[in-house]
């Protein structure tokens, strides 16, 4: 019996920086503005197409983001290959828990894990000049603790599916290729994300 | 692209939902018609359901259940272009074949089925109904590529054995035949009753599944347990579990006789009553103003809830302790005033800090903000909280600020906002909302400290009386790594704010408040509703991660009245158990030692209670609902002529040593 290559990710940051936006429009492809707050937590999967032979599938724990509930936390990033640490652009002190979040998954999960690192809201940094989050310095910081930084927009889309691929890429060089599996998941097949303004940590326009 | 062929086609299924989480409970359901196709394609076989007049919309994905506004690619300019006006985007629902898990198919009045798909992940798509027809040739269609088998407890429940992409040939002639067998069984029993009309039928399948006649005694042997499908997640979770469960779960060592399984056909038949009205109320008080028979009224609101929002605005302030039960009108007055000065000063306690004290005052600053973002976010999709710049919203927020003064120890904490919303929907007043929410607060903040202990302590509780009321699930959910019913947190802490629609909440608020029968009635709630999805959790062998996402989408698919009279039969069992051990006693605040409540019980003929001869409230009638498919009379207190036979009748034990 085969089955598609899977792994276990967990999404951490403050509360309201928009981990669960970010994990429904990864899923579904969806947006909705204020969305209601999680409580303990959710569970999401979502099949991705690596390459042409290659579906993993994730599986994806979406937590509460308050201080009061950090406490749960373990119980969902024990045992994750990976984990996707959001924080928000417009909001300085989200990025200090952020880098909490990145220093714990390390001390409990190892340099192992692939960990993400999502500014996200990144459509308020050019629509409303709210930025208060310099890409640049981030980048720096996500290349000295090996993550997988962007900025993503939740409400356009922008660098959604892009994070979460590198993600997935990364698990799956990882992992074992006994353990990855034939295509059988997505369709209809994934149509290319439009090309939005936010970028990658390398990108011009990071500057606001 | 190699193309699609479609293997099945069907116009015309419906699916019927509520649109909103804030429709009231008289609402028609939604009826969204459309098309299920399954295909297949050269990545495998899908099935999908496009609602009518969206074939031509394309998507960057497809939705599966929930969420709200959708975003659409155009393909020619590939600019993201939001689509608010079409809510019938996330009724469009795909999913490889491979993905499914089980589908129970119902067959009502008139001959309309109806399918429920659930996947592996735990997912629950809404009920599709054939009403032209179809369900059989799909069920076929779905034999022919999956190793789909019926279950052997549940004559509507098929399941897919294994996780092979393709059943071979042989065994899909095999399912053939049981499902030509199965077609013709117990039609009888399906059907709802003749005078009943077809929206209720409907409306009451379309809920909550169904109540077992029997449970699971034996081992299945077509699902061998040695098949564990989730395997894959066990080693996670078990992680997980671990380190949750240390301080959890005390054993069941203390010696008492459990109950292997709930067996609701043979407790006592239960109604709920007609709500509580203006008039009924209004009649309750003496010349004083003081309300004559408190506990007669309490439990009224318990058996049908209270009327009106109108009526809640004066009710709530008893059941809320703002005003005390035996107060007068002059007190009241009274008690009105002082609270309003007090709320006052607290609130200019807060106003009054100035910009440089906040940069001083980090944790005062980090609940400030804390609260900002969760009151932006506080049901808006109710009408109340709709738009931007609501008023509703700002006063929302003055009132959890002013909590954070009155009790700074705790401060805000996520959720609150949850708690604090029905009611300044139903108060509607600045003052009166605060102290309504205070004393919410004092039955739920626990809910909220740091430590987390007691809610710990009450899944806790869950477990301790799952294991005495249906020993068998609470076995099954050890082995497979769920027995700390953390599915259960959100439930729990916000007390089904998140479970039902939002009249629903307020009328399960108003009976939970009353105390009527015993304490934590909201453990048996909750218990009620798990030990109702029992056959699909281990049929499915859904382990914690499936159990947690099913819970997740049952949320406002559950029907309050149903799941209120189970949880009243659950009390019945337990609170009439010859014995009752002390641990579960002390959960329910009921009195322990032998007999003495049985006697009291049974004797006063509390039990069976038809206390209201009209239709009780709500749509649901316990009779034509999923306890009257099984074909189960009820039992009925005159068959009953000795206190031990019906006894007897009600127990079905089995002692299990140990777990």
């Amino acid at each position: 019996m085969s089955r598609p290559g899977h792994f276990k990710m967990v999404l951490l940051g403050e509360s309201a920086v928009g981990k669960s936006s970010l994990a429904l429009r990864f899923a579904k492809g969806q947006y909705q503005d204020h969305a209601e707050s999680t409580i303990g937590a959710a569970f999401l999967t979502h099949t991705l197409q690596i390459d042409a032979d290659t579906t993993l599938k994730v599986e994806l724990w979406d937590t509460a983001g308050q201080e009061r509930y950090h406490s749960l936390a373990p119980m969902y990033y024990r045992g994750a290959q990976a984990a996707l640490v959001v924080y928000d652009i417009t909001n300085a002190d989200s990025l200090s828990q952020a880098k909490k979040w990145v220093k714990e998954l390390r001390t409990a999960n190892g340099i192992d894990m692939i960990i993400g690192l999502a500014g996200n809201k990144a459509d308020l940094a050019t629509t409303v000049n709210k930025r208060k989050v310099d890409a640049r310095e981030v980048a720096e910081y996500a290349d000295d603790n090996q993550l997988i930084f962007m900025e993503t927009s939740a409400k356009r889309g922008d660098n959604v599916s892009e994070i979460f691929m590198n993600v997935a890429r990364q698990v799956a060089m990882k992992q074992p290729t006994n353990t990855l599996n034939k295509p059988q998941g997505a369709f209809p097949p994934t149509k290319p994300k439009p090309k939005g303004n936010s970028s990658c940590c390398s990108s011009s326009d990071s500057k606001s | 692209m190699a193309k699609d062929t479609v293997l099945f086609e069907r116009n015309y299924i419906i699916i019927k939902e509520r649109s909103s989480q804030n429709e009231t409970r008289a609402a028609p359901l939604d009826e969204i018609t459309g098309t299920l196709t399954i295909s297949e394609h050269e990545r495998g076989k899908f099935f999908r359901f496009v609602p009518l007049g969206l074939e031509d919309v394309m998507t960057d994905d497809w939705a599966l259940i929930n969420g709200g506004h959708s975003v659409v690619y155009d393909k020619q300019d590939g600019d993201s272009v939001a689509v608010p006006s079409s809510p019938l985007l996330k009724y469009r629902l795909h999913f490889n074949l491979n993905d499914l898990r089980s589908v129970r198919r119902h067959h009502m009045a008139h001959g309309i089925a109806h399918m429920v798909f659930i996947l592996k992940d735990g997912t629950t798509l809404p009920a599709f109904y054939f009403n032209h027809g179809g369900s059989k040739e799909l069920l076929q269609k779905l034999a022919q590529s999956l190793p789909l088998e019926k279950s052997t407890q549940d004559t509507r429940l098929y399941i897919v054995k294994d996780d092979f992409p393709q059943a071979d040939s042989s065994q899909a002639i095999s399912v053939f035949d049981q499902l030509n067998l199965f077609d013709n069984s117990n039609d009888s029993v399906k059907r709802s009753q003749g005078n009943e009309s077809r929206r209720t039928a409907v409306k009451s399948f379309s809920r909550v599944t169904h109540f077992l006649k029997d449970t699971l005694l034996g081992q299945n042997d077509m699902i061998p347990t040695t098949e564990n499908f989730d395997r894959k997640l066990t080693p996670d979770i078990s992680a997980l579990i671990e380190s949750f469960n240390s301080d959890f779960r005390e054993s069941n060592n203390d010696g008492f006789e459990v109950i292997y399984k709930v067996d609701f056909k043979k407790l006592p038949d239960i109604t709920r009553g007609q709500p509580l009205t203006l008039k009924d109320w209004q009649m309750s008080f003496d010349k004083d103003g003081r309300i004559n028979d408190v506990n007669k009224l309490k439990e009224r609101i318990f058996r049908g809830g209270l009327e009106s929002n109108s009526l809640r605005r004066d009710v709530w302030r008893f059941l809320l302790n703002y005003y005390p039960w035996t107060s007068t009108y002059e007190e009241r007055i009274e008690i009105v005033k002082q609270r309003k000065a007090e709320y006052l000063t607290m609130k200019v306690q807060w106003k009054s800090i100035n910009e440089q004290q906040k940069q001083r005052n980090s944790l005062f600053r980090d609940r400030g903000s804390l609260i900002d973002k969760d009151v932006a976010r506080t049901d808006r999709t109710h009408d109340y909280f709709a738009g931007e710049n609501n008023v509703h919203l700002s006063i929302l927020h003055d009132i959890l600020m002013t909590y954070n003064m009155y009790n700074f120890d705790l401060g805000y904490v996520q959720g609150m906002n949850d708690l604090l919303s029905p009611i300044l929907v139903t108060m509607e007043d600045e003052v009166d909302s605060f102290w309504c929410f205070v004393g919410l607060m004092s039955r739920m903040e626990h809910n909220f400290h740091l430590d987390q202990s007691h809610i710990k302590n009450q899944l806790s509780n869950l477990h301790t009386l799952l294991q005495f009321i249906d020993a068998e699930l609470a076995k099954y959910l050890v082995e497979n790594n769920a027995s700390n019913m953390y599915f259960f947190f959100r439930w729990m802490l916000i007390c089904f704010k998140r479970e039902f629609s939002f009249d629903d909440v307020m009328y399960l608020w108003e009976v939970i408040w009353t105390d009527h029968i015993c304490h934590n009635f909201e453990l048996l709630i909750c218990l009620s509703i798990l030990i109702s999805q029992k056959t699909v959790i281990m049929e499915s062998k859904f382990g914690f991660t499936e159990i947690l996402k099913f819970f997740n989408d049952l949320s406002c698919n559950l029907d309050l009245d149903t799941c209120l009279l189970s949880a009243e039969k659950l009390y019945i069992q337990i609170s009439t158990h010859r014995d009752i051990p002390t641990s579960i006693a002390k959960i329910l605040g009921l009195p322990t030692g032998p007999n003495q409540r049985l006697l009291s019980t049974i004797e006063n003929a509390t039990y069976p209670r038809k206390i209201y001869t009209e239709q009780p409230r709500g749509t649901m009638n316990l009779d034509s609902s999923y306890f009257r498919q099984e074909s189960c009379p009820s039992l009925s207190p005159v068959q009953h002529e000795t206190r031990e036979a019906l006894l007897n009748d009600i127990f079905t034990m089995t002692p299990v040593t140990e777990f």
